[in-house]
């Protein structure tokens, strides 16, 4: 009997607490989505898409080539001055005098021509730190302008390495506190062709720095765990 | 330099010209990007921006060889409004002058490129407000000197680029006549 009376007076706590909570509760964001996890799936991932060091000038195509076979899976078959040529064609990509060194530039609006064509949709967005929090915690794709010299200053190199050129490169990861807060972001770089991290304060330099804009795909491409 | 102050008039032209239909349009992200350089005549003020193609984005990729400016953005002070050139146009609105020697770099240089890009935008700023760079000056020199001044102090170590340092001779030039006209010695 002490059981069933236990029993029966923890069931009726369970209704009474779940009476209080709203029909419709509100999600709460920290409750379920606290931060994309960097671990050993999106680890992989990340290292499976880097191409390394680009070949042109081509570092926007490159990046784009990154999220398209993160999204889709490997483009079979075409090297990175064919995957260029495609998008020289197809969605206007620089192509320069000195052909195929010099070619490959993109803008935003080139990259997002080359990754719809490839049948990853996305869109252009203002390039703030709340739109890349928001696109990384969700998983996204997202590429990012920035003048080269910003963004390379933060690893080390001397004023004046990048030559005033801008640059492209793909954000793959949030680094999150202990709040769920975003505190800097993971970087693939194919101009140095390195890996690393930026803290928020160098993310928002660099996204001044730059076009203006961000590419952010339109769903999550970036594995949790 | 505070970055949570609001952004200087020559920042906030920059970013609303960014924003623009022709600049998302016409310039590609490895596109060298100039500082704005400010000109003048008896008129009026404007600054002038210019865009060009390099061998490759340098530094860890070793080259960096920039051609003039091939699209140029005239911004007019004080009221922002943005004038686009392509080309040959573009190549004639930046401003030359033959026989200057490449400015020098100064070294070592402090703090980060954002912060010394916005020192160059904030005394950029406040020179036009000023009445810097202009014909003639103002009849209270003083301030306009002192921001001209820094002006031309925070120009190249916010640009410290070897292969545009040709591009800024003139600009720089110009800089330097205005206040050899019109301030004196220091």
């Amino acid at each position: 009997m002490d059981d069933d009376a236990s029993l029966t007076s923890a069931w009726t706590s369970v209704k009474n607490f779940f009476a209080e909570i709203p029909a419709r509760m509100p999600c709460i964001p920290c409750l379920f989505k606290k931060a994309a996890i960097v671990g050993p799936k999106w680890t992989k991932a990340v290292n499976d898409v880097f191409p390394g060091q680009q070949s042109y000038n081509n570092c926007g195509l490159q990046s784009s080539r990154e999220v398209i076979e993160q999204a889709k899976g490997k483009i079979a078959g075409k090297t990175e001055q064919q995957f260029m040529e495609d998008a020289i064609s197809s969605c206007g990509a620089r192509q320069a005098a000195n052909h195929p060194d010099e070619s490959g530039a993109s803008s935003a609006a080139t990259r997002q021509c080359v990754m719809q064509q490839y049948g990853v949709p996305s869109t252009i967005q203002p390039a703030t730190v709340a739109n890349v929090d928001d696109a990384l915690r969700n998983g996204k794709g997202v590429i990012m302008s920035s003048n080269s010299d910003v963004l390379w200053g933060t690893q080390g190199f001397p004023p004046g390495a990048g030559g005033g050129g801008g640059h492209a490169v793909v954000l793959t990861n949030g680094i999150y506190d202990s709040a769920g807060k975003m505190t800097g972001v993971h970087v693939n770089d194919t101009g140095t062709g390195t890996q690393y991290t930026l803290t928020n304060a160098q993310l928002k330099d660099c996204l001044d720095s730059g076009s203006g804009k961000l590419n952010v795909t339109d769903s999550r491409i970036w594995p949790t765990g | 330099m505070d970055t949570n102050q609001p952004p200087s008039w020559v920042e906030r032209a920059v970013i609303e010209m960014k924003a623009s239909q022709d600049y998302q349009t016409r310039i590609y992200d490895e596109d060298y990007q100039t500082l704005p350089v400010p000109m003048w005549n008896a008129q009026r003020n404007w600054l002038v921006i210019g865009f060009g193609t390099s061998s490759r984005t340098g530094g860890p990729m070793g080259k960096v060889q920039s051609r003039p400016p091939h699209i140029t953005c005239v911004v007019s002070w004080p009221d922002g409004q943005l004038h686009w050139s392509m080309d040959n146009t573009a190549q004639r609105t930046w401003p030359t002058q033959a026989g200057l020697p490449a400015p020098a770099i100064p070294q070592p240089l402090a703090g980060t490129p954002m912060e010394r890009l916005r020192r160059y935008y904030a005394a950029l700023s406040t020179a036009l407000q000023q009445g810097a760079f202009a014909t003639p000056a103002p009849a209270n020199a003083t301030a306009a000197c002192a921001a001209a001044r820094e002006t031309r102090e925070a120009f190249l170590p916010a640009a410290p680029y070897p292969n545009l340092a040709d591009f800024y001779a003139a600009p720089l030039s110009h800089i330097d006549g205005w206040l050899a006209s019109n301030c004196g010695a220091r």
